[in-house]
């Protein structure tokens, strides 16, 4: 019989209260470890989730009855910490002119937060299938009336095995690691005191620089773009929009 | 297009023993390609979630970026490859963000992030079925 593991993580660290099953408990499918992400600071509960059956509002350890999860919950008997770094720590690409002059600087404020990762190691590498196990981190807070996504997931699966020269073979034993992202409080409050806008604030000392927009909706269309889907993932009710854009200011 | 890049950024990257020329690629960030792909998930009847591309008012609740490393430039899954059995040693920050090329789409800006830090691989059992 297979097990399931699990990272969870939340931002505080805060972890199940230390009374963590064993491998063989979990084998045995007799306990399951259910931790929960720091999430009171969105206003949100754990379940608030895609209810599996799972979900439970306090840290701790409980019974299921599906082998579903929620994101954050954890069969692990190890811990491995995981946490959310300040987004400042990554230099990404500034204005005017990059194309010309290669500036970098510190990101601003990431616009999700991180809620939970899970890992887990699995045979095919099936990503979407990986979905359907982990269940997003749900709710609304404050971006209803918005097609803002509460809920930002990235999955990836890391080859087990070494690659071979001569073939790509597209699936294969990975590992699958799941990032759990809800939107951060300032994005929401960005989008709703804005109008639609969001506007780039200094990590540091909250100052909001004259010179930019957060461009993330100005970029929406292109991330829709990747999988040349219909219409933007980000688009916002009321505010400056143009069509599929909405107007930010410029330089 | 892809503009979704990923970004990993290593702590203490000169004390882990790797050579120079890969230590200089610490933080740079990786273009998403071909690799990636884009589901989202629109609110369905009883509080589920659909999987489709909107329509009818419905509202996206959900996206998921998908990553398939299995589809990588050789080079790029040896050298991920070779880095597995370190990361139980290593404290990885990762970010993800939408590359902007023009300066209406600057600057650029986290979406999310995350540390892993001593994630050690070897000790996860594999699940069927995925």
């Amino acid at each position: 019989m297979s097990s399931l593991f699990s990272l969870l993580s939340s931002p505080s660290r805060e972890k199940s209260n230390g009374k963590i099953p064993t491998a063989e408990e979990f084998t045995n499918g007799s306990t399951l470890a259910t931790g929960s992400a720091d999430l009171e600071k969105h206003g949100g509960n754990v379940k608030g989730m895609q209810d599996t059956g799972a979900g439970n509002s306090a840290p701790g350890i409980s019974q299921v009855t599906d082998e579903r999860m929620t994101a954050g919950e954890t069969y692990s008997s190890q811990e491995v910490p995981a946490s959310e770094p300040q987004a400042d720590m990554f230099r990404l690409r500034v204005g005017p002119n990059y194309r010309r002059t290669g500036n970098k600087e510190p990101s601003g404020p990431s616009l999700y937060d991180m809620a939970a990762v899970d890992v887990l190691k699995t045979k095919e590498g099936k990503l979407e299938k990986t979905f359907d196990w982990f269940k997003p981190v749900l709710g609304d807070h404050g971006v209803e009336g918005t097609n803002v996504p509460y809920s930002f997931v990235v999955t990836a699966n890391i080859p087990q095995d070494e690659p071979s020269l001569f073939s790509t073979p597209g699936t294969g034993p990975s590992f699958v690691i799941v990032f759990h992202f809800v939107a951060s409080p300032a994005l929401v409050a960005q989008v709703r005191g804005s109008e639609g806008r969001l506007e780039r604030s200094d990590s540091k000392n909250n100052v909001l620089p004259t010179y930019t927009t957060y461009n993330l909706l100005l970029l929406a269309p292109l991330f829709a773009s990747l999988i040349a889907a219909e219409g933007p993932f980000f688009s916002v009710s009321g505010g400056e929009a143009t069509g599929n854009l909405v107007q930010g200011r410029r330089w | 297009m892809g503009r979704f890049k990923a970004m990993c950024l290593i702590d203490n990257i000169e004390k882990q023993g790797f050579p120079g020329f890969i230590s200089k690629f610490n933080g740079k960030p990786i273009l998403i390609n071909k690799s990636g792909s884009v589901v989202k998930y629109f609110e369905g009847e009883g509080g589920t979630l659909v999987e489709g591309n909107g329509g009818d008012g419905k509202r996206c609740k959900a996206i998921n970026m998908l990553i398939n490393v299995h589809v990588f430039a050789y080079i790029a899954r040896k050298g991920l490859f070779s880095l597995l059995p370190s990361f139980k040693k290593m404290c990885l920050n990762l970010a993800f963000t939408i590359e902007g090329r023009n300066d209406e789409e600057l600057p650029e800006v986290v979406l999310g992030c995350a540390k892993l830090d001593g994630m050690d691989l070897e000790k996860f059992l594999e699940k069927d079925g995925l």
